[in-house]
């Protein structure tokens, strides 16, 4: 038993420990002028499905739980940020280019339907950002009007 | 003075291996313009024959791989909005050298794309999408 608590100490001291290891973070930015969900009109279930799935990764306004700036839950939240962020980033919508908009929205429509967005694991611990099937329907019709509407302005 | 020279001497080399480097990613940069053609041009069929098209058709047994992108689709299939977002996204994988990949070019090397063949695709794809989107 003795060695059991020592362990547990052991614990405590590394998990303290890895607290102040430096990561790489995205900054994070309140400016709405090139946002997607602020600059343009959409049903608003559609616009639901955005902030719920998709925001928290894609855009410069992630509503983080507390425990996701506790390393080492940090260390894979903010990696798949990043990641998610170099990918698509909701928050500069309005400053990518005609034909970069419309790469990305078909991209949207597509990893939706294949569901390999939201990332299962992300949307295994956050029931907001769980899609039925009816609602993936929804997003992928909307996501190809919206695509022609861009192509064709 | 010995000092002097050689921190002269090493800032110089320095700035040249710097030199050196701003110039390559120049080049990478100015890739070689392709002429804008609704058909493939022949240079850039050969590439895709080479390297893509057997993961990318609609007879490949890579269903990954040809729901993400088929060849045959764009002459009918794709809209026009989804072709141009199939050539952007040549492009960046192309540009990224994601594609083809890695595990299949150590399987066969000899479909590896030469440089130069990955900035004509990129160069292409590239235009194929500004024509298309009208830019
Ligand atoms: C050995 C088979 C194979 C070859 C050869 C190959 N690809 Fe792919 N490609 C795939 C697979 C598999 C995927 C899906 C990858 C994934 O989603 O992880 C894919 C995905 C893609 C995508 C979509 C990427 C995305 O995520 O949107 C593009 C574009 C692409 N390939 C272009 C090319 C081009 C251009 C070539 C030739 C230079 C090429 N591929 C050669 C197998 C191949």
């Amino acid at each position: 038993m003795k060695w059991l608590k020592r362990i547990f100490y052991i614990l405590i001291v590394a998990l303290i420990g890895i607290q102040i290891i430096p990561i790489a973070e995205p900054t994070f930015s309140s400016d709405l002028s090139n946002d997607f969900l602020a600059q343009n009109e959409m049903p608003s279930e559609i616009r639901i499905i955005l902030k719920n799935a998709c925001y928290d990764c894609h855009s410069l306004q992630p509503e983080l739980p507390w425990y996701a700036n506790v390393a080492p839950v940090s260390w894979l939240v903010k990696g798949d940020i990043s990641e998610g962020l170099s990918e698509l980033n909701f928050s500069e919508w309005e400053s990518m280019s005609k034909i970069k908009r419309i790469q990305k929205i078909e991209s949207c429509s597509e990893v939706v339907e294949s569901k390999e967005m939201p990332l299962p694991i992300y949307a295994t611990m956050h029931s907001k950002a769980k899609l039925t099937d009816e609602q993936r329907t929804k997003f992928i019709e909307w996501a190809e009007n919206f695509s022609e509407t861009i192509f064709e302005k | 003075m010995k000092s002097i020279v050689f921190s002269v001497v090493f800032l110089g080399v320095i700035a040249l291996f710097g030199f050196t480097k701003i110039d390559s990613s120049v080049q990478v940069k100015s890739a070689p313009t392709v002429a804008i053609t609704s058909e493939i041009p022949e240079n850039i069929q050969t590439i895709i024959d080479k390297s893509c098209v057997m993961c990318h058709n609609t007879e490949s047994q890579n269903v990954k791989g040809k729901t993400k992108l088929n060849f045959d689709k764009f002459k009918d299939g794709y809209s026009v909005p989804k072709q141009i977002s199939k050539y952007m996204d040549i492009a960046d994988e192309v540009k990224e050298t994601k594609m083809p990949p890695s595990k299949f070019i150590e399987k066969h090397p000899e479909k590896k794309l030469s440089e130069e063949e990955r900035n004509a695709l990129v160069a292409w794809a590239e235009n194929m999408a500004k024509q298309l989107g009208g830019e």
